[in-house]
């Protein structure tokens, strides 16, 4: 929404004249920072730059009229028109007359929507349309744009841990049980210095005096003491175990809806979020939610009560000694703060050292062929070395700190005590105290100190927690974007008949596929080809439906796919990709993953088809044999194959060939080429080839070129009238002949090394 | 890739803002945009001029070698298209969660601006590149030359 400074000032405007959309743009042409105001009225386009007045700029129109630097204006006239244009960081407003650019204003990509709605609104003007008709009136900018700027709204600790709470409901009595324990537990612990008082008061003192001990109630005392201790005992561990089971399943229930929401999302988020970023988020956050709970909630709520309690019953003995105990507190609290501060700083650094050091590690190990190959160990030993030396030279500084914030607190509890016994002191020699309520009021107040310290680490603690909970949700906000139909139609066994209509893709701004048009008879075999970034796994991944078209339809069987159910309709596709993923598991688990009741005869028929049962065979535990991360080694064209065998398991009506040969090389090629063959064989095959090779069977081959067809037909066919294609044949040609030619000549120096034997 | 030795002999705008390439054949290419091919090690040296489908069509190795104007138009046009301010001071920050509002000083004024703390990343020892919430680049050239304050905000992030 653009505010404007010129909303109320109708000095600027003439008779009859209303302003209809406000743009202020933030660059000037030099590209400086420097606000501009664009002001599009019913009768001309008016724009206003401002000197520049730093960056405080008065928002509303109440205040002063700004400076005018400079005004230009343009009448509407029919032939002017109006674009916004984005480049990376910034984005610009161009006017142009029916021969000419007129004038160019230049804006940070920020506000890249409301320059796009203030053109809409232009257009819509100058076509003679009334804005305030369609929509577009002037406080109002059309609709934003679906990509673009980036609004942030700083979701605040508070937001972040009501949401944590809101999120533990199931368990509240849990909680309050919890709390009531720890209520219980901190007025146990309180007993004892009470119970010091009148031993020393009534018992202790009067016996230096000369009077006997009366042993029973010494005893009465003593049991006091020891019973408040055993109950004190008793009640935090039956707080810290409830609150510790409690929060573990809150940590488990957010693992939980979090991953399963993952799942959830479609593939253009995983393709936006770094993978360790992801991991994280579901188990250190979590976690570090859980020990929140579990270990600082439990913290504070205890230290709270333990305060106001101490604090009542020191005004209970004596207001005036407690009072004066009380006094150095919040200073203390204040410094305590300031030292944990500069240290949580410290720390923070120290962890991103640490966290800099680590990936100079997960850097150079997994590429250590290459450090050995290009003789660069001295480099990567240097590499970690200055790592290594940030780290400790971080941790040099934490330690400093550190070193000297324990003896503090320290410090201050005692000159805090020390406070005590002076007034104590000076009432006892003024017998308004008796030395009892010294002694208790010591007890008291050591404890009030030593939980100082935990106190004060609470608030950094909430702030981490409260980091954790946004990061958490932030995934659990983003809504999937392939969403399930109101009511989905269970799709059963599909036959496979495929069919693009109009169809258009836009990934972000950038239109990736348009005006695709297509009908695939069930059973038929299409092949696409084109060069890269032409469309064409956008295509295949439009099938699989892991995008919904931006425009048009794709239909299966004559239903919009939208329609299916996207787990029924998914069961109908097999997909084989570029890079075959196997799981950590056995060979026949990994064949079996779409179809998890699988029984071994048709796991092993499966394996046969894809030819990949000799090979499972001959491995020393067969099909149970660990594949996937630590796994049995396997060739590329050994997992393929396995991965075809997954294909053919769920007996798919559609099937993806996604490159599936293109990672592997030629003699690789022919030993899945028949695999494949078997697999294709009654389906509804999309192909996506590099490999001329691979699409030799195909029906029709599909030429994409910069996101639409240029060309349909037979092999030969296409040769003679797509010129795409003909290149495309070329390129394969020679690169097939210059294999053969370079195996002849493999084979004849052979041959050659044996005559020489 | 024969079409990427040529030399382009002028660079000028036509009436329409257009921005139009002239090789030594005399060819014209409209609507092009130049890129830098290193950005932050040699920005003027080794120029790409790209159609608007991002094809390379001429690759420039010394800008030095066109006429003053054409050099001038090609220069500005890539700051255009490559906005990247360099932040001289920073005067203030305020945190929240993951991201931070920094208030600095630019070599194109003052300015305000969000960044994740996590995109602040420390290229070589000195030289420091933040990432805006919109995408926006910022370059920091050496942070040992800002002033104390800014370095000492800067440094709670690095």
């Amino acid at each position: 929404m653009s505010v404007s400074l010129f909303e109320n000032m109708h000095s600027l405007y003439g008779d009859g004249e209303t302003p209809q959309a406000y743009f202020t743009h933030d660059l000037d042409e030099n590209l400086r920072y420097g606000q501009s105001e664009l002001i599009l009225t019913n009768q001309r386009l008016l724009h206003m730059a401002l000197k520049p007045a730093g960056p405080a700029v008065k928002k509303n129109g109440d205040g002063p009229p700004p400076d005018i630097a400079s005004r230009q204006d343009w009448p509407l006239t029919g032939d002017l028109t109006v674009t916004a244009c984005a480049y990376s960081g910034t984005g610009a407003i161009e006017l142009r007359d029916a021969e000419r650019l007129l004038a160019r204003w230049q804006y940070t990509i920020a506000r890249h929507n409301d320059a796009c709605a203030f053109v809409k609104t232009f257009t819509a003007l100058s076509a003679g349309a009334d804005p305030a008709d369609s929509g577009n009136g002037p406080k109002e900018p059309a609709e934003p744009a679906a990509e673009g700027g980036f609004e942030i709204t700083p979701a605040t600790t508070m937001q972040s841990l009501r949401r944590l709470i809101s999120f533990s409901r199931p368990w509240y009595h849990l909680f309050f049980l919890s709390f009531l324990l720890s209520l219980a537990c901190t007025a146990a612990g309180l007993i004892p210095p009470y119970i010091t008082m009148p031993l020393i008061d009534k018992i202790l003192i009067p016996f230096q005096n000369g009077t006997p001990i009366d042993s029973s109630l010494v005893i009465w005392y003593l049991s006091g003491l020891a019973g408040a201790a055993v109950f004190a005992w008793l009640l935090g561990w039956a707080r810290t175990f409830t609150l510790a089971w409690v929060s573990e399943r809150v940590a488990g229930g957010l693992r939980d809806t979090l991953y399963s929401h993952m799942h959830r999302l479609s593939l253009d988020y995983f393709s936006e979020k770094r993978t360790g970023d992801l991991i994280a988020r579901v188990s250190t956050d979590t976690d570090r939610i859980c020990y929140f709970l579990s270990v600082y909630v439990l913290d504070f709520a205890a230290d709270v009560l333990m305060i106001l309690m101490t604090a009542a019953i020191l005004f209970y003995i004596n207001p005036v000694l407690a009072a004066v105990t009380l006094c150095p507190i919040p200073f203390v609290a204040w410094l305590t703060n300031y030292y944990r501060n500069i240290l949580r700083g410290g720390f923070a650094k120290s962890t991103r050292a640490w966290s800099d050091m680590t990936s100079v590690l997960a850097d150079a190990i997994p590429g250590v062929r290459v450090v050995k190959a290009f003789a660069q160990e001295n480099r990567e030993t240097d590499r970690f070395k200055e790592a290594n030396r940030l780290v400790v030279r971080a941790n040099g500084r934490v330690n400093k700190v550190w070193a000297f914030f324990g003896p503090m607190v320290t410090l201050f509890t005692d000159f805090g005590i020390l406070i005590i016994w002076g007034f104590a002191v000076w009432l006892i020699f003024k017998k308004q105290i008796t030395v009892g309520v010294l002694t208790a009021f010591v007890a008291y107040i050591s404890r009030f100190y030593s939980r100082m310290e935990s106190m004060i680490r609470m608030v950094s603690a909430v702030q981490r927690a409260a980091a954790s909970t946004k990061r958490i949700f932030d995934v659990i906000d983003v809504e999937p974007k392939i969403v399930e139909a109101a009511d989905p139609v269970m799709p059963g066994k599909l036959r496979g008949k495929i069919e693009f209509r109009d169809v258009a893709f836009s990934y972000g701004k950038r239109e990736v596929v348009h005006g695709v048009s297509l009908a695939i008879e069930p059973g038929e075999m299409i092949g696409f080809v084109g060069p890269s970034g032409s469309g064409k796994t956008t295509l295949v991944n439009l099938v699989c439906r892991f995008y919904d078209v931006s425009h048009g339809l794709v239909l299966v069987d004559d239903t919009d796919i939208r329609d299916f159910s996207i787990e029924g309709f998914r069961k109908n596709i097999g997909i084989v990709l570029q890079e075959p993923f196997l799981f950590y598991g056995t060979i026949a688990e990994n064949i079996a993953y779409g179809k998890p009741g699988a029984t071994r005869s048709e796991i092993i028929e499966a394996a046969r088809a894809a030819c990949a049962h000799d090979f499972i065979i001959r491995l020393p535990d067969g099909y149970d044999t660990l594949v996937g991360e630590r796994g049995q080694l396997l060739s590329g064209g050994e997992r393929q194959r396995i991965s075809i065998a997954r294909a053919i398991l769920i007996n798919p009506s559609i099937l993806i060939l996604d490159e599936a040969t293109s990672s592997v090389d030629v003699e690789t090629e022919k030993e899945i080429q028949q695999a494949l063959e078997n697999l294709i064989h009654g389906r509804t095959t999309l192909a996506v080839a590099h490999r001329l090779s691979t699409l030799k069977q195909s029906d029709r081959i599909v030429v994409l070129e910069n996101g639409s067809i240029t060309g349909v037909g037979g092999h030969t066919e296409l040769l003679s009238i797509n010129e795409t294609y003909a290149r495309f044949h070329r390129t394969n040609a020679e690169m097939y002949l210059s294999t053969v030619r370079q195996l002849k000549e493999a084979e004849a120096a052979k041959e050659r090394e044996v005559d020489y034997e | 890739m024969s079409s990427n030795s040529t030399q382009i002999t002028a660079c000028f705008r036509d009436g329409q803002g257009m921005l139009v390439v002239r090789d030594a054949a005399g060819a014209e290419y409209r609507d092009v945009r130049p890129l830098r091919m290193f950005p932050i090690t040699d920005p003027d040296g080794f120029i790409s001029i790209c159609d608007a489908q991002g094809r390379e069509l001429v690759c420039i190795e010394n800008i030095d070698a066109l006429p003053l104007d054409s050099r001038e138009l090609i220069l500005h046009e890539l700051k255009r298209c490559t906005f990247t301010p360099v932040i001289l001071q920073i005067t203030k920050a305020l945190p929240f969660g993951e991201y931070a509002r920094l208030f600095v000083e630019t070599d194109r004024g003052a300015t305000d601006i969000t960044v994740d703390t996590e995109e602040i990343y420390r290229l070589s020892d000195n030289r420091i590149l933040l990432k805006d919430v919109n995408k926006i680049r910022y370059l920091i050239p050496d942070w040992r030359k800002m002033s104390s304050h800014s370095r000492r905000i800067l440094d709670a992030y690095l």
